[in-house]
């Protein structure tokens, strides 16, 4: 094989690896915000009251919402938690034999973050409100949530971190890879070839290379995220898309100015 | 005869001291001129100024066409072979396999068209150099000090070469530390840089 298709090849395969990782670093970012986002707003405490009128639960509400660690809280109302179970239960007879039983107002509380003992202490003090009848903390199946939510957040940040490092050892050597086109900048800019004759004999090195990568980085990215199709992952958006191209062609970009 | 540079009274110094002063000189198309000066008399700096690389203190300097500086340390394409030197400044011109195979021959690289320039002997290094200098389509190209790791043979095959491009019009200019050799074609501008100044022999 010819040096010069050797080399071409070398930039190709280090400018896909290097945008591949990129792209993923984007990917699961994005995709571990979003999937986090759900997670938190799935995990919220109940609090029970026998308050009915609609300003003492707005005082309750908003007492609850002075609590450090309390992102915000939602009332729901006799009538309104009525109404909603009309719209979830078939058997209207069930919801008749309810109604012979007094449901108290419900307040949903939601935590500002994703830590199990900031959790327990909210819960623990909105029992000890006045007004509150009970708090249903969802037990031992939340608790697990909140291991599962740690566990899996360890794990992005541990795949972020490798994914970040392939991607600096591969723009290292999509820089290295690309040491043969400054050696060739230096060597006609030498011989007073004129700098816009270098950018076109060498455009399709310094365009083509960055681009193509791009491309097939996309395709892998995307059948990637085919696989997780209706789930949780997003694809990049155009602006990322965008700030990939402008990565890729930082290699190239740098060896023209440095031997300029 | 076309005017290629013309430098009036031009004068260069450096922290310590005057470099060279009231320089005038010019080159017109086809001459082939011989400037001589012990090392460190100023010649490379006299080079570097005309080829408009430094900015004389004083004086003017007009140039009608880019003039390449073939220095000691010219950069080489390391991992292509003799050939693909010569010919990446040969793509895309008429008969280039021609015009690269005649002048390996001139400059007794032809044997070694196929290896690598990381390869090469000292040299044979150089007459690569200055091979890829002398395929440039340039109206001048000045050479400095060119002919130090080459023996006598190299160096008068150099030499004709320089002047069979002189041939087809192209201005040379040449700085050692030797004196004209007799090789070089009889026409020759011999100047010496002496002091800071600049007289012809």
């Amino acid at each position: 094989m010819e040096n010069s298709t050797k080399n071409k090849l070398a930039a190709l395969a280090s400018h896909t690896l290097f945008l591949t990782c990129i792209g993923a670093v984007m990917l699961f970012r994005s995709s571990s915000g979003n999937y986090f986002e759900k997670l938190k707003n799935s995990i919220f405490l109940t609090a029970y009251s026998d308050e009915r009128k609609t300003e003492e639960l707005t005082a309750l509400k908003n007492k609850i919402e002075e609590i450090s660690g309390v992102k915000n809280a939602a009332v729901l109302t006799e009538n309104e938690v009525l109404e909603a179970m009309e719209g979830a239960l078939a058997k209207k007879d069930i919801l008749l034999s309810i109604k012979s039983v007094e449901i108290p107002s419900l307040i949903k509380i939601y935590p500002g973050s994703l830590n199990y003992e900031n959790f327990g202490r909210i819960a623990s003090l909105i029992e000890n409100m006045h007004g509150i009848k009970a708090v249903d903390s969802g037990g031992n199946a939340v608790k697990k949530l909140f291991v599962f939510a740690s566990d899996f957040q360890k794990a992005i940040r541990f795949i972020t971190a490798l994914l970040l490092l392939s991607a600096f050892g591969a723009a290292l050597g999509a820089s290295s890879s690309m040491k043969y086109l400054s050696e060739k900048f230096r060597f006609l800019s030498e011989r007073a070839v004129p700098p816009g004759d270098i950018l076109l004999k060498y455009a399709s090195e310094l365009f083509l290379i960055p681009l193509a990568s791009l491309i097939i980085s996309m395709l892998i990215l995307l059948a990637f995220y085919q696989t997780n199709r209706g789930g949780i992952m997003f694809f990049l958006t155009p602006g990322e898309i965008l700030l990939m191209l402008a990565l890729s062609s930082l290699p190239s970009a740098s060896r023209l100015v440095k031997s300029a | 005869m076309k005017l290629l540079l013309k430098a009036e009274n031009i004068w260069l110094e450096n922290s310590r001291a005057i470099v060279f002063k009231n320089v005038r000189l010019e080159i017109k198309k086809g001459d082939f001129i011989w400037l001589e000066g012990r090392a460190a008399a100023g010649k490379s700096l006299l080079m570097r100024t005309l080829a408009g690389k430094l900015r004389p203190a004083k004086g003017e300097l007009l140039s009608y066409a880019s003039a390449p500086l073939c220095t000691p340390g010219a950069a080489l394409l390391e991992n292509e072979s003799v050939k693909d030197n010569i010919m990446t400044l040969l793509r895309g011109k008429e008969d280039s396999a021609f015009v690269m195979a005649e002048l390996l021959k001139h400059m007794n690289l032809f044997s070694a068209r196929n290896i690598p320039a990381k390869n090469l002997s000292g040299s044979q290094r150089q007459m690569l150099i200055l091979a890829t200098f002398l395929v440039l389509d340039a109206e001048m190209i000045f050479f400095d000090d060119p002919l130090v790791p080459l023996d006598n043979e190299q160096r008068v095959l150099f030499i004709q070469a320089a002047e069979k491009k002189r041939d087809q019009g192209t201005a040379i200019l040449i700085s050692s530390t030797l004196a004209c050799p007799a090789a070089c074609p009889a026409l020759t501008k011999h100047l010496l840089l002496k002091d800071g100044k600049l007289n012809e022999e």
